[in-house]
């Protein structure tokens, strides 16, 4: 018998006004499985990742998780059931300290006690320590979104869904920031990666699903995905000569 | 000789990081103040007096109680400007309620009637209240929109009741004791007012759901994604402070000793001047009680001192506005240089 999958999306649809933006998007993905949606502009990523964190419904479709439907849950609901967000744009509290931003969803989970010795290990994961008492509007941009990372942790989710989470990073950043994801997974936690950076994809080594129009375009190893002369040509356009890791197709 | 020039700056840099110090810390409030109760003790003769300052307390309390609801959606990076015509239908509901019930009794059910009127203008407010909260949690009207629309559909609603006309004829003893009132040598309505700053500081420091108040207006997504039902605590800030208004406007209308229909116009742009003057972030997220509460009564004050010094209250209308302005300006330079010295 085959284990419960932790997310399951079936035939999901989502469309604004006359654009179809999500389209029978069916998705499986295992606890502890890290899997990363691609996509050009427009293949209807953003409004994927809304439907699975909660922030629009379906119109049609539904969305399990860990076999229970929550099609309809609003995201603070997903968020105690375990699916933790993080944002592009940051999440956080610039004007509290550090400290305060992870206290915020620990409060949740644990007793006064036991919120210092996870906030202490919070920290050490996210490479922040020593930082727990900076007002989080002086960080650098790449700690920020680590933060972000962090309070999403801090709910103990056993899904974690990260739009661009290397947004704005340096490339030792970045690869910070993929070990700390495949640290995470490895923990069993599932974790759904939307992505325009190639380069950091390929460096998760990860399954990846393709979005083309609002359906699921391709899916398989990254190598494959690569490989895929179809996926080449719909990420390439008119360029055609550009291989597609290197197309940093970054918003300014 | 350049050297020289360079101490001489670096001295002034120092005076000037000691001067931004005592600044950051204390906001511009404290400075206003000092300002103002200095110019109107020389101004006038009047102003320094245990019984002005009596008066003055007495005045701030309408306002003091209207700022702190008005904080209270602030907070959440909302606005309400309905708190002016909630005055109006609070105290016109209440005191039809409370007449009708006491002459139908005979003039015999005085506390009866007082609290049946008092209880019927509560629910008149909090309705008010919940339907800012619906528009502006469920169905995302932005706090301006919503409550300016319900500002007029309300006032609507309280001249289409009355005519325009007041109501008279309620028990003595509701003005006697909420309007004119004393307990141990100080009026009624300082004492629940009082009663109201501990409650407001309580809730907002102390329980999650004021927690969840600064959380909204710090960042709605974040809020969100650790768990707060944003919808609920963005609905409940709008009857909380429909709630603290309706307190307010009760009180208001026991001094009056009528119903009215036009009162409390102000109270829109006198509450919002009072949590800016008193560095709350329009913006949401920061603020502190008691900088607000000394903000509105910086306000009465000022009015009371330019009253003194026979200033027209069309030139105070002026000064309220500049002051305002001046407020914002200092506490947009108080953030940036406090974000400076904690890096």
């Amino acid at each position: 018998m085959a284990a419960e999958p932790l997310l399951e999306t079936r035939a999901v649809s989502k469309r604004f006004g006359g654009v179809q933006a999500v389209s029978e998007v069916s998705l499986k993905l295992a606890p502890g499985e890290l899997r990363c949606i691609i996509g050009p502009n427009g293949a209807g990523k953003s409004t994927l990742f809304k439907l699975l964190l909660g922030s629009i419904a379906p119109d049609e479709g539904t969305i399990h998780f860990q076999g229970r439907d929550v099609t309809r849950l609003q995201p603070h609901e997903r968020a105690h059931l375990g699916i933790g967000v993080k944002f592009q744009n940051l999440a956080v509290y610039n004007a509290l300290t550090v400290r305060h931003n992870l206290l915020l969803p620990l409060r949740h989970q644990f007793g006064s006690r036991e919120v210092e010795d996870e906030i202490a290990r919070l920290l050490a994961r996210l490479n922040l320590v020593g930082t727990e008492d900076r007002l989080v509007g002086s960080l650098a941009h790449g700690q920020k979104q680590w933060l972000a990372i962090g309070m999403a942790l801090a709910m103990r989710p056993k899904l974690l869904l990260l739009d661009e989470p290397t947004a704005g990073m340096g490339t030792e950043e970045s690869s910070a920031t993929g070990a700390l994801i495949q640290a995470v997974t490895a923990e069993g936690v599932g974790a759904i990666v939307v992505e325009h950076d190639m380069a950091f994809v390929r460096e998760l080594k990860a399954p990846v699903t393709v979005l083309h129009y609002g359906r699921v375009f391709a899916e398989g190893s990254f190598a494959a995905i690569e490989a895929h002369e179809e996926v080449r040509r719909i990420y390439l356009g008119a360029a055609r000569s550009e291989r597609p890791r290197r197309l940093r197709n970054r918003q300014p | 000789m350049a050297g020289a020039m360079r101490k001489q700056v670096e001295l002034m840099g120092s005076i000037e990081r000691v001067a931004a110090q005592v600044f950051v810390r204390g906001g511009v409030l404290p400075w206003f103040l000092v300002f103002a109760i200095i110019i109107f003790t020389f101004a006038t003769e009047s102003f320094m007096t245990g019984q002005n300052f009596m008066l003055v307390a007495r005045q701030a309390t309408y306002l003091v109680m209207v700022a702190m609801a008005q904080m209270v959606v602030l907070l959440t990076a909302g606005l309400d400007l309905s708190v002016g015509v909630i005055f109006a239908i609070v105290s016109v509901i209440s005191s039809m309620v409370m007449v009708d019930h006491f002459n139908a009794s005979g003039k015999e059910a005085v506390w009866g009637s007082i609290i049946l009127g008092s209880l019927a203008g509560l629910g008149a407010g909090l309705i008010v209240g919940a339907i800012n909260g619906v528009g502006v949690a469920v169905f995302r009207v932005p706090p301006f929109i919503m409550t300016l629309a319900m500002s007029t559909i309300v006032f609507g609603i309280a001249l289409t009741i009355t005519g325009g006309t007041p109501i008279y004829g309620m028990p003595e003893e509701f003005a006697g004791v909420f309007g004119y009132g004393s307990a141990l040598g100080v009026p009624v309505p300082i004492w629940i007012t009082i009663g109201f700053v501990v409650i407001t500081y309580v809730l907002l420091a102390w329980t999650r759901m004021g927690r969840y108040f600064y959380a909204l207006g710090g960042n709605l997504k974040a809020s969100m994604l650790s768990g707060i039902s944003t919808r609920y605590y963005l609905f409940m800030a709008y009857v909380v402070c429909a709630a603290i208004t309706t307190v307010s406007a009760l009180m208001l209308t026991a001094r009056l000793e009528s119903g009215e229909s036009n009162i409390g116009s102000d109270y829109p742009l006198n509450s919002i001047a009072a949590c800016a003057i008193g560095g709350v972030s329009l913006f949401g997220g920061t603020g502190r009680l008691a900088n607000v509460v000394l903000g509105a009564i910086f306000i009465i004050l000022v009015q009371n001192g330019m009253n003194l010094m026979r200033i027209g209250s069309y030139q105070q209308m002026i000064v309220v506005g500049i002051l305002l302005v001046l407020a914002v300006i200092a506490d947009n330079y108080r953030q940036k240089v406090l974000l400076t010295l904690r890096d």
